[in-house]
């Protein structure tokens, strides 16, 4: 590394190169403020275009006619000020705050960093304190309720669980809505990491099985938020257009952390421990115990037996002619099964730099064990940085290396077979059961032959014996060369590469049952090992071109070109093999049958280029013209090219409104219009032969077939007139600050549309195929993102600050070509999610009763609702608004900082729900006290035509049924919940020592935080049992149909440390 | 600045020259995006195979009254009473259109390009027993534009069952005229799963069919069938004397016998389908031996019992399900596309219309002798004089009433959806409508049905096919008769 180093000094210094004028004047320019020096600020000789800026130092140096001139000395956030050089050769500046000028500075699109005035779109940034107060170990879930537009959610409270980040809402119905994640200039992998044991696919090639799956998070969470500087939210088209078709759905901008050249060596450490309980476990009923249709059951798995009287019963079964007594009682079961888990991140990190470089290096570490007890959740991830600038004259260059390595094990949620997924069996366990007491697995009264239920395993086999563990090695980085020509034209070439190499080991243990014991009948389970290698590769090459040129004092032109190529490679291969034969060795080896071998590979290339051009009129009004044209290797070849043009404006009218002096202290109004584009998923648009393989309502018949192979047409036709998915956006907004900025509002509306959605739909099958990937209808979505930001106090020792952030986002499937109805996006027990025209995305249909002419129920023969034939519509899973709410109090060196979080609406399904009503163990089981009665307004069908009046109640022996989905689908309903939360998302409090205090240690900063993540969660009583953020269905649009026995999300309390040297 | 703008463009110009190739990398790794004929007709014999084997034999063979849905078990309710819905066996009109016909219509492809004429004619024959069955079934379905998704034809119009009829005859005769002994033709080895390349039988198997295509047509063209038949006769056709069938299934997971793997070894219950009292009336009064190859001894020993057809509603109460009959399918029961029996039993009918030169006794005498021995059995006794199976010699309604009696015990577990087309066109066995009385030696309407009396005479086009295909017409009750029905 040092070899590299000093060969890229070397070179630097070779092509330094100077050139002289006339005479030169430099200074050094400082901010009256603090004494700090400024870099950037423009200086210009005025009346021509000669100009220059301040180094990193505030230095800078000008040659300028023997004559002299006047100089213009102009920075964002300062007062400009005009110099009139005369005779003098050194010019040293301090310069002051402007209040009406706000100095923010945000990363925009390609890495280029400008003043939030010019803009003509909403860009949030967020800085690094927000990002590691919380002590999350990913990045984006620190941001959670703090920024307009920009929905956050956990999938759980598993350690590594999936985060995911949608922006301004879900625009396409083929489910790639994530962001793209850029770090420092690099387009980086954020593919997720699940899994899932099948690979059923419904007509729109989404995957709706339910069955076990594992969340071992996105990899944008290997990012050690430690390690950023800032994260800067991209979300409208005209914002994102520079960065290609792969940022329709916005962009996350994450800068990390550098060197700085005038601090010197400066070393840091930041350190936490934070614990976790689960924050919402499901509230189950009291009142009744053990049993089903009304008696004690001892070999029941759920609680619809007697009441429970306190009385002390004999349960379990018998072994070696003894059995268990328990008192006949409600317990907090779940409660008591959870541990306390523990988070510890530690970062430390060296840093520093002088004139010529800078660097940064730094080594993280996450070690998490969740709240299921044992070594079933855990995450241990390392991850190293490296960065490094060096400055030439002519050529500076930027390098940033990162490594990460994780290791996960998670807790498999879904339903499955027996055992192998956890929450569900937790769930299920009668009220009046100790789970605890189970610990021991192999104890004659637990084991596989006598645990009392032949419904379920004891759920500590299935965290013991059943397992995974995944493991991830991951390189990303870039090296950035920067040339600079003139003052006004320099070239940049950047390359950046993402390599992750993962492998994933599952297995189920051989869980056999003895015949002839309690549960002698229950199905063997043969066991089974999953051995999956993936290895994904992304490189980017930029090569860009940018030029800045003042035309007169007051208005200037910068400008760039660029071009742009990425690559992605995946490769995975999967191998199963079930029928172990040695009970707890892993391997594929351990199986007479052979193992089932899959492999999937893809690549695909894109191909940029882009232009932007910005002109700016007495740093007032901007207007920026942006474009660009992308070939996509995956759209079909005589027509995969696209062109998207944006453009935004931005006027900062306070600057001619000096009447309002006194109360708007900034006033600016902005609006944007662009399009973006998107290709297609590889291979869709050749037509391919595929493995034999014959369908059969139930089994196959595979191929080869007695010794012959064979291949068959596949019956995904290629679609040779794919056109790119286009999306155009408008967006409007204003952003003003009065009294002093003590008070602010940021508020855009924007209307975005998508169409021609590329989505696999099926075909007539008489055209001899199922399924085409096609260009198929329009999904529109229109909002407001509102920012309010306060600070009602404001002295020399309390300070007290408010954002308030509230989003709306109405979303619409316009239309469907191809005469579809409406395209089923997943289902589970009957209730479907939909894309339909005239309703939102996400559109949730399900069972109803059956109903007479008249308006009656019609129910059976045992008094159960029956069922209505078409389905209804229940709702729609997007919330109707999100807003946050965020308190920073300063009090000397001490500060607190309280956020809230709050959604509104949307449902989303629950199998907890509907698990536990099957069970008995729901608190809506209570109904009527569990005794007899008639559905109201009901009537029986006689079968003529005509009804009349049931007076068939509900019985003992029926209750079960009617809450059961099975055997009374019209409580299908009662499995929607209502998305609205109230969390208290974080509070933190902070002290920083004095520096009086630490003069002298050499410590140059110490602050120390108590931080609480999620403490409280309030929702409708409707919903007693699930974290209505809680999601088994992955990080984009399926994820918002709720959840699957995911298990509960988490509550954290803990304290960090930082301190630098 | 100059030279770096040269070069900066010199850059560019290579770079968007290379565009082309490097964006170039859309080819599939994963599949082919070739293949022989030798390796699609496999998949595409299978794919014909496990709808003629497995749902359509579920169909045929309780529809002709073989076999019945137990009463302790739930999952053929809805072919038993004939309660069928639009999503009733939609997979296997996709099976055969997209997994079979589509391979089909490949393999023909390729064969015509390499003038490699065997792969041609077996592609044809399964492509045209293919299209039959459709069109018995459906009557209108799409032909001349189906399959044609590669060419962007989404919405194929559908074509009249008798237009696709004698289409079937013009493609039969069209892969028959090929020069087999062409340099260019190869053969087909084990890729051939019927006759392992023997194209001689391949050339009765297209005689055979087009034999059974006209005999379909008695009742409503009977001139046309006439003639096809002289025809065939005239050009001295030969016809099957070995069954065309797979028969290389094995008793393991995905390899068996369809109606074995989807009915015994997948569903959670293999106590489904029992015998029909129907046919084990008929037999037990006939003391037909073939009943013991047929069911199984009931659970509860005893004599081979049936139940009712369609009384899957009686408690178990009233009968102990253990006391009747299991239908017996195995994991190696061959599937037959046309069986040797089945084709001497045509040729018996023809000969007993007098079409063409058969003798319709020698015929049919040959036919029962050969149903017999495919169980071991002997038929001699039942055919003989006075047997209670001798060729009645008399009007022709009492031939074909005896060939087509014949015809339908014979079918029982070989073919049972061809046993129903022929009861649909000639009426035997003849129907009851009673659901209550039990009339024996004819069809008794299902105890259970929902139809009124009526029986099924057509399958409802699938929902798939419906909502995607504008040009599905309008829905028919399931008791219209199609074209030949008449």
């Amino acid at each position: 590394m040092r070899k590299l180093l000093l060969s890229i000094m070397l070179m630097s210094a070779l092509i330094g190169e100077s050139w002289a004028q006339d005479r030169t004047v430099s200074g050094k320019v400082t901010s009256n403020e603090d004494g700090s020096t400024l870099p950037g600020v423009t200086v210009i000789l005025k009346g021509t275009t000669n100009g220059t800026t301040s180094d990193l130092d505030g230095n800078w140096k000008l040659s300028i006619p023997q004559e002299g001139g006047t100089l213009v000395f102009s920075f964002v956030g300062m007062s400009s000020q005009e110099i009139e050089v005369g005779t003098r050769s050194v010019i040293d500046l301090g310069m002051a705050t402007d209040a009406q000028q706000l100095a923010e500075i945000v990363v925009t699109a390609q890495g280029i960093e400008r003043d939030v005035r010019s803009l003509g779109y909403s860009a949030s940034q967020v800085n690094s304190e927000e990002v590691t107060r919380g002590r999350t170990t990913d990045v984006m879930s620190s941001l959670q309720g703090k920024v307009a537009g920009v929905n956050i959610t956990t999938a759980s409270g598993a350690p590594g669980a999936s985060t995911k980040v949608i922006l301004r809402g879900y625009s396409s119905i083929g489910g790639a809505n994530n962001p793209l994640y850029i770090v420092d200039g690099v387009p980086i992998n954020n593919s997720s990491n699940n899994f899932n044991d099948s690979n059923g696919s419904s007509a729109t090639g989404l995957a709706t099985d339910v069955n076990r799956s594992q969340d071992f998070g996105n990899r944008a969470n290997d990012i050690n938020p430690d390690d950023v500087e800032s994260v800067t939210i991209l979300k409208g088209a005209s914002a994102t257009a520079l960065y290609g078709s792969r940022a329709a759905n916005g962009v996350i901008v994450i800068t990390t952390k550098k060197g700085k050249s005038q601090e010197g060596v400066k070393l840091s450490f930041s350190s936490s421990a934070t614990f976790s309980r689960p924050l919402r476990l499901p509230q189950l009923q009291d009142t009744f115990g053990q049993g089903w249709s009304g008696h004690y059951a001892s070999e029941e798995n759920g609680s619809w037996g007697p009441r429970l009287d306190g009385q002390e019963r004999l349960h379990g079964n018998v072994v070696d002619n003894s059995q268990q007594l328990r008192t006949f009682e409600a317990r907090d079961n779940l409660k008591d099964f959870y541990e306390t888990g523990t988070s510890y991140i530690n970062t430390i990190s060296l840093s520093g730099g002088n004139d010529l470089a800078t660097y940064y290096l730094s080594y993280g570490n996450v070690k998490e064990d969740g709240i299921v007890p044992g070594d079933a959740d855990q995450l241990n991830r390392n991850s190293i940085s490296l960065r490094g600038t060096l400055k030439g004259e002519k050529l500076s260059t930027t390098t940033s290396l990162n490594y990460s390595n994780k290791k996960q094990s998670v807790i498999t949620s879904g339903q499955g077979g027996a055992g192998t997924t956890t929450f569900q069996e937790l769930i299920q366990v009668p009220r009046d059961a100790s789970i605890v007491d189970w610990r021991d697995y192999n104890n004659p009264f637990n084991n596989l032959d006598n645990f009392h239920t032949q419904y379920a395993q004891n759920p500590y086999y299935s965290i013991n014996e059943n397992g995974n563990s995944f493991n991830e090695d991951r390189v990303y980085g870039k090296i950035d060369l920067t040339y600079k020509f003139n003052d006004w034209l320099n070239a940049t070439y950047r390359i950046g590469a993402d390599v992750a190499n993962s492998h994933l080991k599952d297995w189920i243990a051989i869980a056999n049952t003895t015949p002839g014991s309690p549960n002698g009948t229950v199905t063997d389970i043969p066991g089974q090992v999953i051995d999956q290698s993936r290895y994904a590769r992304e490189i980017d090459h930029t090569f860009m071109v940018n030029a800045y040129k003042t035309v007169t004092s007051d208005l200037s032109i910068s400008g760039l070109v660029g071009l742009n190529n990425n690559e992605r490679v995946l490769r995975n291969q999967t191998q199963t093999v079930a029928g172990l034969d040695i009970p707890g060795y892993y391997n594929i080896s351990n199986s007479s049958s052979n193992p089932v071998v899959t492999t999937f590979d893809s690549k695909r290339r894109l191909i940029g280029v882009y232009g932007q051009l910005e002109a700016s009129y007495k740093d007032m009004l901007f207007v920026t013209a942006v474009a660009r044209n992308d070939w996509s290797s995956t759209l079909p070849k005589d027509n995969n090219s696209f062109f998207y043009p944006g453009v935004n404006m931005s006027f900062v009218f306070s600057e001619v409104t000096p009447f309002l002096d006194g109360i708007l202290s900034f006033g600016k109004v902005r609006a944007s219009w662009g399009q973006t584009g998107n290709d297609a998923a590889p291979y869709a648009v050749e037509s391919v032969l595929i493995p034999g393989q014959v369908g059969l309502p139930f089994g196959n018949i595979n191929l080869p077939f007695n010794g012959v192979n064979g291949f068959e047409v596949s019956n995904i036709i290629g679609n040779p007139a794919l056109q790119p998915e286009i999306t155009s956006e408008w967006e409007i907004g204003a952003d003003l600050k009065f009294f002093n900025n003590r008070f602010g509002i940021d508020v855009a509306y924007y209307d975005r549309s998508t169409t021609d959605q590329i989505l696999r739909v099926s075909v007539p099958v008489s055209s001899g195929y199922t399924q085409q990937t096609k260009n198929i209808g329009e999904v529109t979505n229109k909002g407001v993102e509102l920012m309010i930001t306060a600070t009602p106090i404001k002295t020399a020792n309390f300070s007290w600050d408010i954002s308030y952030n509230y989003t709306k986002n109405k979303n619409e499937v316009v239309s469907l070509t191809d005469g579809l109805e409406f395209l089923v996006l997943h289902s589970a027990f009957g209730i479907e999610m939909r894309a339909e025209p005239g309703k939102p995305m996400g559109a949730i249909y399900g069972h109803t009763e059956a109903t007479a002419p008249t308006g009656e129920v019609i129910v059976n023969g045992a008094g159960i609702p029956t069922v209505a034939t078409d389905k209804v519509y229940y709702g729609d899973v997007n919330p109707d608004f999100t807003m946050g709410l965020a308190n920073a109090f300063k009090y000397k060196n001490f500060r607190l900082n309280v956020n809230l979080d709050y959604r509104e609406g949307g449902m989303m399904y629950s199998y907890t729900q509907r698990l536990t009503m099957f069970v008995g163990n729901a608190t809506n089981t209570l109904f009527n006290e569990r005794r007899p009665w008639i559905v109201p307004n009901s009537v029986v069908d006689n079968g003529d035509g005509t009804f009349s009046e049931n007076t068939q109640a509900v019985d003992y022996s029926n209750v079960n049924n009617f809450h059961n989905q099975s055997s009374n689908n019209s409580v299908s309903r009662q499995h929607m919940h209502s998305k609205t939360f109230l969390k208290l998302r974080e509070v933190s409090l902070g002290y920083s020592f004095p520096k009086a205090l630490l003069d002298k240690t050499p410590i140059a900063s110490l602050d120390l935080n108590i931080v609480g993540r999620n403490l409280l969660l309030f929702t409708p009583e409707s919903n007693n049992l699930v974290d209505p953020e809680s999601t088994t269905f992955g990080n984009d649009l399926l994820g918002e149909f709720g959840e699957f026995g995911v298990g509960p999300t988490t509550r954290s309390l803990g304290f960090s440390l930082k301190a630098t040297f | 600045m100059k030279k770096f703008i040269n070069i900066s463009l010199a850059i560019a110009m290579i770079f968007m020259a290379s565009c082309e190739d490097y964006l170039d990398v859309n080819t599939d790794p994963n599949n082919p995006t070739d293949a022989t004929a030798g390796l699609v007709f496999p998949a595409a014999t299978l794919s014909v195979v496990s709808v003629i084997g497995g749902d359509y034999a579920l169909t045929g063979n309780i529809w002709s009254q073989y076999w019945t849905q137990n009463h302790a078990a739930n999952q053929y309710k809805a072919i038993d009473g004939y309660n069928l819905i639009s999503t009733f066996q939609g997979a296997r009109f996709q099976e055969l259109y997209a997994g079979a016909l589509n391979d089909l219509r490949f393999v023909k492809e390729k064969a015509t390009v390499d003038e490699d004429w065997s792969y041609y004619l077996m592609a044809t024959v399964l492509e045209a027993y293919s299209f039959q069955i459709l069109a018995d079934l459906y009557d209108d379905v799409p032909f001349d534009e189906a399959l044609q998704g590669g060419e962007g034809n989404f919405s194929p119009a559908y074509v009249n069952g008798q237009v696709i009829y004698d289409s079937l005859i013009v493609r039969l005769d069209n892969a028959l005229a090929k020069d087999l002994s062409a340099i260019t033709v190869t053969n087909p080895g084990t890729a051939d799963l019927i006759f392992g390349g023997n194209m001689a039988e391949w050339v009765k198997f297209a005689n055979t069919l087009k034999l059974k295509i006209y005999m379909r047509q008695t009742e409503s063209r009977a001139s046309v069938a006439q003639a096809g038949i002289d025809a065939l006769y005239a050009s001295n056709a030969e016809f099957l004397d070995a069954s065309a069938a797979v028969t290389s299934f094995a008793d393991q997971a995905n390899a068996s016998n369809p109606l074995f793997e989807q009915d015994r070894r997948q569903l959670n219950t293999a106590n489904n389908l029992k015998a029909s009292t129907t046919m084990v009336d008929y037999l037990t009064n006939n003391g037909d031996p073939r009943i013991n190859s047929l069911y199984e001894v009931p659970a509860n020993g005893g004599l081979i019992t049936g139940q009712r057809q369609g009384d899957y509603e009686l408690s178990t109460l009233d009968l102990d399900p253990d006391d009747v009959s299991r239908a017996i399918v195995t994991a190696t029961d061959p599937v037959y596309f046309i069986s040797d029996v089945e084709s001497l039993f045509l040729q018996a009918e023809a000969a007993a219309r007098g079409y063409g030169t058969g003798d319709a006794k020698t015929l049919y005498d040959a036919a029962v002798n050969a149903s017999f021995s495919m169980y071991g059995e002997d038929a001699s006794t039942f055919i003989a004089a006075a047997g209670l199976y001798e060729y009645p010699n008399g009007t022709l309604a009492q031939n074909i009433e005896a060939i087509i009696m014949q015809k339908w015990v014979a079918n029982a577990r070989i073919n049972g959806l061809e046993a129903w087309f022929d009861h649909l066109r000639t009426g035997f066995p003849l129907e009851s409508t009673s659901a209550t009385t039990f009339v024996s030696g004819q069809l008794n309407y299902p105890v259970n049905g929902v139809t009124s009396g009526q029986y099924p005479r057509r399958y409802l086009y699938p929902d798939r096919e419906v909502s995607r295909n504008a040009n599905t017409p309008t829905q028919k009750d399931i008791h219209t008769a199609v074209w030949w029905d008449q």
